[in-house]
């Protein structure tokens, strides 16, 4: 199977991924990529030992963040943040940690499985899904808006159709005309999900985390239920679902061109339509968890299906497997299946044990990691404020990013506040650009003939059924959803962005402006609904505990989790705004060598009231990572800093 | 001359009492500058800014020359790889054209189709590709278009005026997988037709096994790196090439060139190749001092012919052909003197 010597090379492999994973900013492509140099001296199962089992590890660990922190490290692991979070906050860290590895290494088996038999035969398959299936999966996942939304159904419709207008922003891919850029070249690419999803959850909960004066998990919670061992017991519990999200993700990863944020979405909102308690998602439901988990490992092995079968990469991640392939003298393709087929098997494997592996060692740590979340949340700021910054950094390498994740935070406290579902609007910014390209290409190639196609019908015929199952499935005593004076104010922005859009998209050729034009009726439409619904019936400003105790209570917080944003006062938040600001300006002027450490020791000095020696250590710690880990090691970019260009 | 100036800065760094034995080597030029460049670079990093994110082309390239170029740089700095994505290029060329280093530490590499940018006055762009200080291109990257060998038709002379036109994936405006395929068309009459709208060139390639479009149109390079099973099993087959000359691996291949309907066509086709000629430039920005634009442009050239690095290449299927400064700047020349009449029309055909 594997010699002792390759064996060891995993080992390394897998220890670097389990870092790379936690760490801000790291992970993915971009830390392949530097590890290519290590892999030249080696042969060719060594060097797959070593990628395969660093990347299989780090798709694993990423959503340690999620859960502990609610600062997902990419937008595949935005879903985890939903359920996992809330659970953390409600003193289960431990279980959802527990649930959402050991779902991870049931993915990652039931990936490697498929590929090992799925192989000779998945060609002819994947070659039956062209550019209209696409766009029937990208449609069935836009359907889950609605279950995402809950019961705020127009808000979560406003929400969607405000992130399709952020995902028009950029070059039009079919006419490479600007759309919504204010001509800046920062624009022209679009809008990159990873700065958005870590500012709408995380740069949102480190907020929340500086006005709080206690810990982010509750204090004094059950027990039992806070082990990880209990999660694993829930994994084994819902099986029936770890194995249908697993199989949700193989399926969407073997197919080149869908991203990975797409299919943790369907399995997400396809554990919420089978699930007896679907009321309960987004308040730390362990089945959200479980589905997400799943499906992040699994994608995995499919998406080397067609990189091993074509030779053509699915991702990003796995072009760079593809010029080690290279490298190494192979030639992916049919020949993996017959010449090399040893190899092709020990890629199975190495995906196999170096889960498995992971996954034990991370069960050895893990409560002492969630040990953090007992500690005073004001301990953690500078270092989840590093988090946010690096997490964002890493899209583009440019301070914009971070501008982003700013703005995005900005939108996420809003919707935490005021009651509006921020997982409709992430799903409509990740699939608004595949769908516009795909309906294009489609109409392109085949006009309309493309609509019926056997395998379009089906998918159609699913999403319909989606569409209807919650309907059939409703409980008549569904209340009404919490009202709130800044509704009607938000709502009269949305309605001056729809007009605002409508105006701008008017001039452009009919191609380009077709999508926007709709998103922004869509908008425009569902705004005023929601206005007419504000101001009709209104029933005066729900006071923050009477909000609390209605039953419609948004996607995101728990029924019994404080609501800090609605209790705080003015001066809570002025000074965690301040602090915030602070270090951003700082980071921007002073770049990361030197705001990080300083930010660190004033905060914890003035802010949380530790002695000098506690700060001064915390700084250097900071100091020492950023600069001995980041900038000397591993070669990361960091912000520079404005005042040394 | 640059000699010179180094050892005054020299003579002014160090003790007098060295500076009239390092100026009296001056007559020899290179130890003086080499040792300079030596004081410089050593325990330096140096960056290779890359216009594209990791995993690509030209990512795969930047990595492997910042693999070996250290060795040849006097001091060895450490050379590290920054992505810098962004409007093709567009944003790694500004930024390394007005705001990065100037002290020789930062190096450039965006897509040569910049320079069509340029030409066509496209929006953004706010450089000007012949005041960089240019080390030296990669490859020799003509455009050539692939076709299955199952399509209708294969044969270039019988897409002229063909009833039935063939379909060719590709990305984009702005991107030669999709404008090659509209120039050509509109310069030959063929039946090609251009469908944009695939996200990657990766996605064009599962399209054409797929067989909703039965080609594609891209450099030579990557079509021998990434296809070369569907040539030498027969799937496909290269039926045109848009240089100037053929191209010494395809004689039999007919230029579209043959085909060109007058001379407007012909200066078009040659603008649609042009780019590929200085496939993969680095660049360092303009104002660096010449004494280190030349170590650079030395340390690039001796990369390129040195035999671990040419190993590695060879072995990811890249085949280096590289051109020097001088030559990136006659054709920079050469393509940005193109009378502003056709330089509209190029921009008029590549809109969808």
């Amino acid at each position: 199977m594997l010699a002792p010597h390759t064996f060891g090379i995993m080992l390394v492999g897998i220890a670097i991924g389990l870092v790379v994973g936690i760490l801000p900013g790291l992970g993915g492509a971009a830390t392949l990529a530097m590890m290519l140099p290590f892999v030249y001296p080696m042969d060719a199962v060594s060097a797959f030992a070593f990628l395969l089992g660093m990347h299989a590890v780090t798709a694993t660990t990423g959503d340690i963040t999620s859960v502990l922190f609610g600062i997902p490290g990419e937008a595949t692991s935005a879903a985890t943040v939903l359920d996992g979070y809330p659970m953390t906050r409600r003193g289960e860290g431990g279980r959802a940690l527990g649930a959402v590895l050991f779902s991870s290494l049931i993915g990652a088996l039931v990936g490697a499985a498929v590929l090992a038999v799925s192989v000779p035969v998945i060609r002819p398959v994947v070659l039956q899904l062209g550019p209209p299936e696409f766009l029937m999966l990208t449609v069935l996942g836009l359907s889950f808006i609605v279950s995402l939304a809950g019961r705020n159904l127009i808000k979560g419709v406003v929400m969607a159709a405000f992130g399709f207008l952020l995902a028009m922003v950029g070059l039009d891919p079919q006419s490479s005309i600007q759309r919504f850029t204010f001509g800046q070249l920062y624009l022209w690419e679009g809008i990159n999900v990873v700065p958005v999803v870590v500012g709408l959850f995380g740069g949102a909960e480190v907020l929340q985390l500086m006005m709080t004066k206690q810990s982010i998990a509750r204090p004094g919670s059950d027990e039992r239920l806070a082990g990880v061992m209990q999660g694993v017991r829930d994994t084994f519990e819902h099986w029936g679902l770890t194995l249908r999200a697993s199989a949700i993700g193989l399926g969407i990863g073997v197919i080149p061109g869908m991203g990975g944020a797409v299919s943790q979405f369907i399995a997400y909102a396809h554990a919420q339509h089978t699930s007896r308690h679907p009321e309960t998602f987004g308040k730390g439901n362990v089945e959200g968890v479980l589905a997400a988990g799943a499906v992040n490992n699994s994608r995995e092995g499919g998406n080397l299906i067609p990189t091993v079968a074509f030779g053509i990469p699915g991702s990003i991640s796995m072009a760079i497997l593809l010029s080690v392939f290279l490298l190494k003298g192979l030639v992916p393709g049919p020949s993996m299946l017959t010449s090399h087929l040893d190899i092709t098997y020990s890629m199975v494997w190495v995906i196999v044990i170096s889960n498995i592996i992971a996954v034990l060692v991370s069960f050895l740590f893990l409560n002492q990691l969630v040990r953090l979340t007992y500690v005073r949340a004001v301990l953690l700021v500078p270092f989840l404020m590093v988090l946010t910054a690096f997490g964002a950094y890493t899209a583009h390498n440019t301070f914009a990013d971070i501008l982003l994740m700013l703005a995005a935070t900005v939108v996420g406290v809003a919707a935490i506040r005021w009651d509006w579902p921020r997982a409709p609007l992430l799903l409509a910014l990740v699939l608004g650009d595949i769908a516009e390209r795909y309906l294009f290409l489609s109409y392109s190639l085949y006009e309309w003939r493309w609509l019926g196609r056997p395998l379009v019908v089906a998918f159609a015929a699913v999403t319909v059924g989606g569409l209807l199952w919650p309907v059939i499935r409703r409980r008549h005593d569904a209340p009404r959803p919490a009202a709130y004076r800044a509704d009607a104010l938000i709502t009269i922005g949305f309605l001056a962005l729809a007009a605002w859009v409508l105006y701008e998209a008017w001039g452009w050729p009919f191609r380009t402006a077709v999508f926007p034009l709709a998103t922004g009726v869509v908008l425009l439409v569902f705004s005023v609904v929601k206005l007419g619904s504000c101001l009709v019936p209104f029933t005066g400003r729900v006071s923050p505990g009477g909000a609390k105790d209605a039953p419609g209570r948004p996607a995101e917080t728990d029924d019994d989790l404080p609501d800090i944003f609605a209790t705080a006062s003015r001066a809570e938040w002025l000074s965690a705004a301040g602090w915030m600001a602070a270090f951003f300006v700082l980071l921007w002027l002073a770049g990361a060598l030197v705001a990080v450490p300083l930010f660190a020791l004033v905060y914890l000095l003035a802010a949380a009231r530790q002695s000098m020696a506690l700060a001064g250590v915390y700084a250097f710690i900071c100091w020492l990572f950023i600069y001995g880990l980041f900038d000397r090691a591993l070669h990361v970019p960091l912000p520079g800093g404005a005042l040394f260009a | 001359m640059f000699a010179v100036r180094w050892c005054l800065v020299r003579a002014l760094a160090v003790a007098v009492a060295i500076a009239p034995a390092a100026c009296g080597r001056t007559e020899s030029g290179a130890p003086t500058v080499h040792s300079a460049a030596a004081d410089f670079y050593g325990g330096r990093t140096v960056s290779i800014v890359v216009g594209s994110g990791a995993g690509g082309g030209f990512d795969t390239t930047a990595r492997l020359v910042a693999r070996h170029i250290s060795r040849h740089i006097p001091g060895n700095p450490t050379v590290i790889v920054v992505n810098m994505p962004g409007g093709g290029g567009l944003v790694a060329a500004n930024h390394i054209f007005s705001a990065a280093a100037k002290d020789g530490t930062v190096i450039g590499l965006f897509h040569e189709a910049q320079m069509m940018s340029q030409l066509t006055g496209g929006e953004g762009v706010n450089f000007d590709l012949r005041q960089f200080n240019w080390l030296g291109s990669s490859y020799d990257d003509p455009n050539i278009c692939i076709v299955r060998s199952d399509a209708p038709v294969t044969a270039f002379k019988d897409m002229i005026g063909g009833a039935k036109p063939i379909a060719v994936g590709g990305t984009g405006p702005g991107s030669n997988t999709y404008d090659a395929p509209r120039v050509l068309a509109a310069a030959t009459g063929a039946g090609i037709r251009a469908v944009a709208g695939y996200p990657t060139t990766n996605d064009v390639r599962i399209g054409v096994e797929r067989g909703e479009i039965q080609g594609m149109c891209l450099g030579w390079e990557s079509v021998k790196s990434a296809s070369t099973e569907w040539l030498q099993s027969g799937y496909a087959k290269v039926f045109v090439q848009n240089g100037t000359t053929r191209h010494r691996e395809l004689p039999d291949v007919p230029l579209a060139l043959e085909f060109a309907k007058d001379e407007d066509s012909r200066t078009l086709l040659r603008l649609v190749d042009a780019p590929g000629a200085m496939a993969k430039p680095f660049t360092l920005p303009p104002g660096v001092d010449p004494a280190r634009v030349e170590v650079m442009r030395t340390a690039l050239a001796a990369t390129f012919h040195d035999a671990a690095f040419l190993d590695e290449a060879r072995a990811m299927r890249l085949e280096f052909q590289p051109k020097t400064a001088a030559q990136i700047q006659e054709i920079l020349d050469d393509v940005l003197a193109t009378p502003p009449g056709v330089a509209a029309k190029y921009r008029e055909i590549i809109q969808p």
